[in-house]
């Protein structure tokens, strides 16, 4: 038992040996771990302060980018309703040459001819005189890619090529007044460019516009005819869907080509639909007709007796402008026969409080909130019993087309107050507000067919077949400086098809001359007349609006 | 005998990382070469789009039928144009104009 004893002793001092050496081992190994660690933590450390750093200059770097691009250069398209481009900016790229890095001139000069066979021998020696010198010139401005890369691969240090944006407007002048201008700094300086300037450089996707380029293009034309017949000064035009109040079409000329970026300082520029503010004539007799029905004061059927030929209020006199008007006609005949007396009648029997109310609700009086920054403040005037008789028939009252086209609009869809816009958007059509009586459209529509249609109408040029148009013709005389004059203001307002409106076409024809050499083709079979002296709505606008719905009347049967 | 298998897992990792490191490296030079192209395809589409939109604006459109087709390209009246209904059972064919209420009143 001793020696197990001392055997166990034995044991234990080796076990204890083995011990002491395990734990020296296992101590070193710790040693050289923790330092593995330290090293592994630092190397974190420091890989973690870079990240950061790298990442923080990484998102610094995108937000300055993003914000020169924002600021500088972008600035997204703009769409008809059909997808095509009116307006885009594209990348140019301008090369010039620094005389002073050129190595071998010749060379250079000869690979330039290669490059530019179509350029002139006197545009090279200028090159060349240009070469000699010490400033920097322009070879090529707006270069095309082919050409540019052409001229990277010779690989001549000398060449300078430098970015350039540019709008393009593919259309020229067809959308002028619509779309409106950049400045060099690519700000929307007037139009949807301005209105819109925000927008277009923040969102990718292109603006989309309710216009369509056909129509618009078809309606632009036939007013450049007008200035061929009738020699006047502008014309101008709109057509838009009544129910929405989505503009398809909005002309006014002259124009402008935006390509050029001219500086346009002359009035006779001036937006004729929506800045123009004109006194526009009968055309009012239809409003004040419409008032008499929203208050219930007349039928389509009253008669209205022993209406003068002439009557004074003050000083001044209103007259019919024909005296072969019947004396006795009804609410129906006054406006079919656009007598201007009987319109008077009519109005004093409204009253300036609900005529007057009538008219800004329809929103003629006041300025209109459009989508361009160009739109005209019809001017203010003082409500009396003078005035309310010469507003019935549309003198002494002024307004902008556009609001007239607004307030015809509303009369002729069933009384819905409508917003005219030119930028295409979904809309909830059911949320639309009412605010004129059913019976208004009712009765009113089937008058501004027979305005067209019948014989004693003013306005059946513009009686196409399968259209179904109605309309009122208006003819004003033009204030200049305060002053009436002989010069003419002539509008007609067509909607069709007239048992239910959808369309809405507006032209109006500044200063129109007397066509004597135009031959007047009637569409009800009667011979055609040639030799008119008479330059009124009926013998011009009415004539406009005609040949533009045969033009554009299949594309709008079979597109919208 | 662990040293050596930690050792060796280091190495095969080492190896490994440095592998799919090349090979992404090439996938990233493939990636940012297609994005590139997609880069010049969408320029190179857009100023073909702004090309056709100017070739086939109303103007040109104007302008090519005067020059080639003034005698083939003729103006087709309202009362010649059917609409075509494909969703009844029978395919049916209507005229498009309105026919005028009031035109016998003239």
């Amino acid at each position: 038992m001793k020696m197990k004893n001392n055997k166990k002793k034995d044991l234990l001092i080796e076990e204890y040996d083995d011990q002491f050496s395990y734990q020296i081992k296992k101590s070193s190994l710790n040693i050289s771990f923790n330092r593995i660690a330290f090293i592994f933590f630092v190397f974190v450390i420091v890989s973690i302060i870079f990240s950061t750093k790298a990442i923080f200059l990484g998102s610094l770097s995108t937000k300055i980018k993003n914000k020169n691009l924002i600021k500088s250069e972008f600035r997204s398209s703009i769409i008809d309703r059909n997808e095509n481009l009116i307006a885009k900016t594209i990348i140019t790229h301008n090369v010039g040459i620094n005389p002073n890095l050129v190595i071998d001139k010749k060379k250079l000069l000869l690979n330039l001819k290669l490059i530019f066979p179509e350029k002139r021998n006197i545009e090279f020696n200028k090159i060349e005189k240009n070469l000699n010198g010490k400033k920097f010139f322009y070879i090529q401005k707006k270069i095309n890619q082919d050409k540019l890369d052409e001229l990277i691969l010779l690989g001549d240090k000398s060449i300078i090529t430098e970015q350039k944006i540019l709008r393009i407007y593919p259309h020229e002048n067809l959308f002028s007044h619509i779309i409106g201008q950049i400045d060099d700094n690519n700000n929307g300086i007037s139009g949807i460019e301005k209105s819109f300037d925000k927008e277009l450089k923040r969102n990718n996707l292109p603006l989309k516009l309710t216009v369509d380029t056909d129509i618009q293009y078809l309606i632009r034309e036939e007013l450049k005819k007008s200035e061929e017949i009738f020699q006047n000064l502008g014309s101008a035009a709109i057509l838009m869907d009544i129910n929405s109040g989505d503009i398809i079409s909005l002309v006014s000329l002259p124009d402008f080509n935006l390509n050029r970026r001219e500086n346009i300082e002359d009035l006779i520029y001036t937006n004729k639909i929506t800045k123009g503010v004109y006194e526009l004539g009968s055309v009012f007799k239809t409003l004040t007709l419409a008032a008499a029905f929203q208050y219930n004061i007349l039928e389509p059927e009253t008669e209205f007796k022993n209406l003068e030929k002439k009557i004074f209020c003050d000083k001044y006199s209103i007259a019919e402008y024909d005296n072969k008007l019947p004396s006795d006609l009804t609410a129906e005949q006054i406006l079919i026969r656009s007598s201007n007396i009987g319109s008077v009648r009519i109005a004093q029997k409204i009253g300036i409080n609900e005529y007057s109310s009538f008219l800004k609700k329809i929103g003629v009086l006041e300025r209109i909130d459009f989508d361009i920054e160009e739109v005209g403040q019809p001017l203010n005037f003082k409500w009396g019993k003078c005035k309310l008789a010469t507003v019935s028939f549309g003198h002494g009252i002024t307004t902008t087309p556009l609001q007239l086209a607004k307030a015809y609009a509303t009369i002729s869809n069933g009384g819905y107050q409508i917003n005219p816009t030119l930028i295409n958007k979904t809309r909830n059509l059911n949320d639309k507000k009412k605010i004129l009586n059913d019976e208004v459209s009712k009765k009113i529509n089937p008058i501004l067919r027979k305005v067209v249609s019948t014989n004693e109408g003013t306005a059946h040029f513009a009686d196409v077949y399968g259209y179904e148009v109605g309309g009122k013709t208006g003819t004003a005389y033009k204030v200049k400086n305060g002053v009436y004059t002989k010069d003419k203001i002539n509008t007609f307002v067509s909607l069709f098809p007239i048992s239910d409106p959808k369309f809405l076409l507006l032209v109006l024809l500044d200063e129109p001359k007397p066509s004597k050499e135009h031959v007047y083709n009637y569409r009800d079979g009667r011979p055609p007349y040639k030799g008119n002296w008479r330059n009124t709505a009926g013998w011009t606008t009415v004539l406009i609006v005609g040949n533009i719905i045969e033009n554009i009347g299949p594309i709008l049967a079979t597109k919208y | 005998m662990k040293k050596i298998i930690f050792s060796i897992l280091i190495i095969v990792l080492i190896f490994f990382t440095s592998i799919i490191k090349n090979s992404t490296k090439d996938i990233d030079a493939k990636i940012f070469n297609i994005k590139e192209d997609i880069r010049l395809l969408n320029e190179k589409y857009e100023l073909v789009l702004l090309d056709y939109n100017y070739l086939s604006s109303p103007k040109k459109l104007n302008e090519y039928q005067k020059k080639y087709f003034e005698n083939e390209l003729v103006s087709i009246d309202i009362r010649d144009i059917r609409e075509i209904d494909f969703n009844s059972k029978e395919v049916s064919v209507k005229e498009l104009v309105v026919i005028n209420k009031d035109e016998n009143e003239k």
